[in-house]
């Protein structure tokens, strides 16, 4: 991800990606009843996404370089 | 395994867990935190991990596959929006100094306590539910585990224990004295108990090894890994659900109960105590944000192979799937590793218990008992008693309060319910709080009635389709209530409200009470006026951000700027007038060197430019205000409008002060024109006085050198002739000494420099003397002069020479302006209360009633009587009145009788006492 100090806006976007990827109709893409290295297709797929979550979570939450208090977006974007 | 060595181990350890705690509280206090770092954080936020993790999930999975993940599923996905939600929130508790849900709720409102209660009310019967889960959980645990090893048949969560008494009892009054131990030892001053973090942490710890021990053991012990124990289950044909989601009522309960998690992580009572309460710095949210889901997801990895292993296990029996975590170990004969899963399942239950006892029970005291106190003035003003005892008895009293309405409930309705329908019931009453607390943090206009409205309709609707009917279930109610409605009503069936039918029971529930709470809270919320401290408040909450991070900004405040340059120097325009603010712009960009293109986005420097032109003109913080308007492109927010309100009251009572200020002017200016017109009289007094005086001394001076003159020319003037000019010379000599010496004596006394001899005086004497100086004069002019004194005058204060010159002036001017020939001339005395009148009257012309004030001014001369020659000084009575004043007497005229002028004057007797003998001589 490039650094563009947008952090809440790609927060959103991901939560709402996550969202949109738990619910019906794209949850059903992963509740298939095949199985993946001898896991249960679901159970794999969806702790996948779940550390996939996380992971975004983690990066996103890494503290920047240049902005040393929380969520004041770099002066920059004026 | 032996019921004394369960309770002994598990007395261990919750005394260790209680050391614990004590250890965090001291290092607290010795300044060496324990818990002030992020994992410790996040360790603490799984409290979120009960005996429905523990138990519950394997449960869950062992009867409907992967529908037990959405539980955790969606406090990531919470945490994924953490810099929007999670941050605001905690930053909130923290400026506004927040202690619980209800405190938060209820501050956001304006401080309405009514919000407060009803919130109280809303968490206490909302935790009911889910502590009876934990009551349950550990009640059955301990039931399996002292039983075993045995039948699983016997294994049933009904059995009573190897006291001859109810287990869950006991269990609530356990947990119930450790919650009291460890919440209530005494009033925290600050809002952080370091020492239950730590104990919470550290529960957190044992219950996720407690449990992956199983896992693993399920996995790698009995199985050999993950692949062997789902090729195992693969193989049979009745576990294939365990590895899906589930049918369509699956969907929709997954997105109910991904909906319903997502709320609670923010919304139950105990994980907003923890993780927005307890936050010792919101830096540590960067780690527990990623950590924390982390832990679920950690803790959840086994939960389907323990699923699959006790499905296997005790495939054919009616064992119980939300024990299976303890129960697979125990069919294995693995005696230490049963005991050990206790241990975390006691954790996970008694850490909930003690954070929601403790949450709850501050909420109790803070929201509902101490308000109550203080409507009806018991807490007295009168005297200031030390409250505390009173508030530890009050939290202690709800502490068990709460855990015996847990265990009721588990009593009425849970004893025959799997713990995560259990667990779910509580997460609905918990999200009601969710509108309130959502929208009331991103919405100013979100009102109190509109917060009470809701909350109330969609805890109704919780009640109505979700608690009644468990009761219903248990028989507490008639059965017909739920399957033909109160009184027979289809309409109202509480599973199928207003007819909607195909449900699961927890979506029909989310529904409705979300529709009715969202729906009533923005409604309300949009008719209903909101008060000042409404505004304020929900100022303070939406607009956190801009309130506590303004002051770190030490540049521009305008960061987030929108406003094209355009709009600004319209702004400006309007207040400045366009032409300056034209000016202004102009010459900004030619000292900065950039072009201003009408279009482009001002940059900060050109907004600071511009508030400060504005300021000049309207105060910094109305052009901050307006400023702010046009970046924002927002209508003014509302604490800057009390901004405004603030300065112009400040501006108001400044004209208040400034019209008083104009009034007292206005009498200054009253006072300086009397003021002037006297010192014009004055003026022209002066004017006056330099002409007379130099008059005055011009006739002596001019008589004395015309004879001394025609006496020197003249040498042969007869004998006789200069006889009479020299008189006239030294007539006119005389008068010049006595004139200028009048002159002397009267400035001496004006300027204060008179040597005073003041002493008792026989007024008698004086006046004879004054006479007897005059007789002379009386003779030459044939007047008639009598002297009334009555006998027994008390000596007078004063000046014997100057009250002698005083009667000389006076009887003088007397004997000049009375009538000629024939006149008379009166001197009397009376004797008064404090002072003797003295009057002087003649049979003159009088004065006219116009002169009689301006008489006793120096050089003021009647010319009523057209003499030539000037009859005095002119100083005569202005030195009179010099005299008697500083005698502290008063003087003045009036017109006598018979026409002529009457000069009275007083003189103050010389002692109090004589005035008594006076008195009674007269």
């Amino acid at each position: 991800m490039k650094r563009t100090g947008r952090k809440r806006e790609w927060s959103i976007t991901f939560f709402c990606l996550g969202l949109i990827l738990l619910f019906p109709p794209l949850l059903t893409i992963f509740n298939n009843p095949g199985f993946i290295f001898g896991i249960p297709a679901t159970y794999f797929l969806l702790f996948c996404l779940w550390g996939g979550m996380i992971l975004v979570i983690a990066l996103g939450a890494k503290r920047q370089r240049n902005s040393p208090t929380d969520f004041k977006p770099p002066k920059d974007i004026l | 395994m032996s019921g004394g060595l369960v309770i002994s181990v598990s007395f261990m350890y919750l005394g260790l867990i209680f050391a614990i705690a004590y250890y965090g509280d001291i290092r607290a206090e010795q300044g060496r935190s324990l818990t002030k770092n992020p994992y410790i954080y996040t360790l603490s936020i799984a409290v979120f991990c009960t005996s429905w993790t523990f138990y519950g999930s394997v449960g869950r999975a062992a009867t409907s596959g992967l529908g037990f993940l959405p539980i955790y599923l969606g406090p990531t996905l919470m945490f994924m929006v953490w810099s929007v939600v999670l941050v605001k929130i905690i930053r909130i508790c923290k400026v506004n100094r927040i202690t619980s849900i209800a405190d938060f709720i209820s501050s956001r409102f304006g401080k309405s306590s009514t919000l407060g209660g009803l919130v109280t009310i809303i968490a206490v019967i909302g935790t009911m539910p889910y502590i009876s889960l934990q009551l349950k959980s550990i009640a059955t645990s301990f039931t399996i585990l002292v039983n075993a090893p045995g039948e699983p048949s016997m294994w049933s969560s009904n059995g009573e224990g190897i006291f001859a008494m109810d287990t869950t009892f006991m269990v609530a009054l356990t947990l119930a004295m450790f919650s009291i131990l460890f919440g209530t030892r005494h009033i925290d001053a600050s809002e952080h108990h370091e020492g239950l973090v730590a104990a919470i942490a550290f529960e957190s710890v044992v219950k996720l090894f407690a449990f992956l021990a199983v896992g693993i053991f399920v996995t790698y012990g009995i199985n050999d890994g993950f692949v062997d124990l789902f090729s195992k289950a693969q193989a049979r044909t009745d576990l294939d659900f365990v590895f899906n989601i589930g049918n369509d009522t699956g969907y929709s309960q997954w997105m109910t109960m991904t909906i319903l998690s997502m709320a609670a992580i923010i919304c139950l009572p105990r994980q907003f105590y923890i993780t927005a309460v307890e936050n010792a710095d919101e830096g540590h949210l960067r780690k527990a944000v990623w950590l924390f889901p982390l832990y679920l997801l950690i803790i959840n990895l086994f939960v389907l192979p323990i699923a699959v292993g006790g499905k296997m296990t005790f495939a054919g029996t009616s064992a119980d799937a939300d024990m299976f975590v303890l129960t697979v170990p125990i069919f294995h004969d693995q005696g230490a590793l049963a005991l050990f899963v206790f241990i975390g399942g006691l954790s996970a239950a008694s850490s909930m218990v003690i954070v929601a006892a403790i949450a709850l029970s501050t909420m109790v005291c803070n929201n509902i008992v101490m308000p109550i106190l203080l409507r009806m003035h018991w807490t007295g003003g009168e005297e200031r008693r030390d409250l505390s005892g009173l508030l530890l008895l009050i939290r202690r009293a709800s502490i068990v309060v709460i855990l015996f309405l847990g265990y009721g409930y588990f009593r009425i309705a849970s004893e025959s319910h799997s713990l995560v329908t259990i667990g779910l019931v509580s997460f609905s009453a918990a999200a009601q709080f969710a509108p309130a607390i959502f929208i009331g943090i991103f919405w100013k206009g979100a009102s109190r009635n509109g917060a009470l409205v809701g909350l109330l309709l969609g805890f109704l609707i919780w009640v109505y389709t979700l608690l009644l009917p468990s009761f219903a279930q248990s028989g507490w109610l008639p059965i017909s209530f739920i399957e033909n409605g109160p009184y027979g009503i289809a309409f109202l069936k509480p599973y199928a409200l207003f007819g909607l039918e195909g449900l699961d029971r927890l979506t029909h529930a989310l529904l409705w009470s979300m529709f009715f709470n969202i729906g009533g809270f923005i409604v309300i919320s949009l008719r209903s006026q909101q008060g000042a401290m409404e505004r304020i408040q929900g100022t303070l909450f939406v607009d956190v951000f801009l309130h506590t991070e303004e002051q770190k900004e030490s540049g521009s405040r305008y960061w987030s700027g929108s406003a094209t340059i355009t709009d600004l120097q319209e702004l400006v325009g309007r207040f400045v007038g366009d032409r300056r603010a034209a000016q202004a712009f102009h010459r900004f960009a030619q000292e900065n060197n950039i072009q201003l293109n009408k279009t482009t986005i001002a940059d900060s420097a050109l907004l600071d430019h511009a508030e400060t032109l504005l300021a000049g003109a309207i105060g910094s913080a109305t052009a901050r205000v307006m400023i702010g308007s046009v970046v924002k492109g927002e209508i003014v927010g509302l604490d800057d409008v009390y901004q405004i309100l603030d300065e112009t009251s400040q501006v108001i009572e400044y004209s208040r002060q400034l019209e008083t200020k104009s009034k007292e002017l206005e009498d200054t200016t009253k006072q300086l024109q009397t003021a002037n017109e006297r010192l014009k009289e004055l003026d022209e007094l002066k004017d006056d006085l330099l002409s007379t005086i130099s008059h005055e001394l011009r006739t002596p001076l001019t008589s004395i050198r015309a004879f001394s003159e025609i006496l020197s020319d003249n040498p042969e003037v007869l004998e006789e002739e200069r006889k009479r000019f020299l008189g006239v010379i030294i007539k006119e000599s005389q008068r010049l000494t006595r004139l200028i010496d009048q002159i002397l004596d009267l400035a001496k006394m004006e300027a204060g420099r008179m040597d005073w001899s003041m002493g008792k005086v026989e007024l008698v004497e004086a006046v004879e003397q004054a006479l007897a100086a005059m007789d002379g004069l009386v003779k030459e002019k044939n007047v008639e002069l009598t002297l009334t004194i009555p006998s027994g005058v008390p000596p007078v204060m004063a000046d014997r020479d100057q009250l002698v010159q005083v009667v000389i002036n006076l009887v003088s001017n007397a004997i000049k302006f009375c009538k000629h020939p024939g006149g008379k001339v009166e001197v009397s005395a009376v004797i008064r209360e404090n002072d003797v009148m003295v009057s002087v009257s003649d049979n003159g012309a009088g004065i006219l009633p116009e002169n009689q004030n301006r008489i006793f001014e120096k050089f003021h001369q009647t010319n009523q009587i057209s003499d030539q020659m000037p009859r005095g000084t002119g100083l005569g009575l202005a030195i009179c009145r010099e005299i008697i004043t500083f005698f502290g007497g008063k003087i003045w005229v009036k017109t006598a009788k018979e026409k002529g002028a009457c000069f009275l004057f007083t003189v103050p007797f010389a002692l109090p006492e004589i005035k008594t003998t006076a008195m009674s001589a007269e």
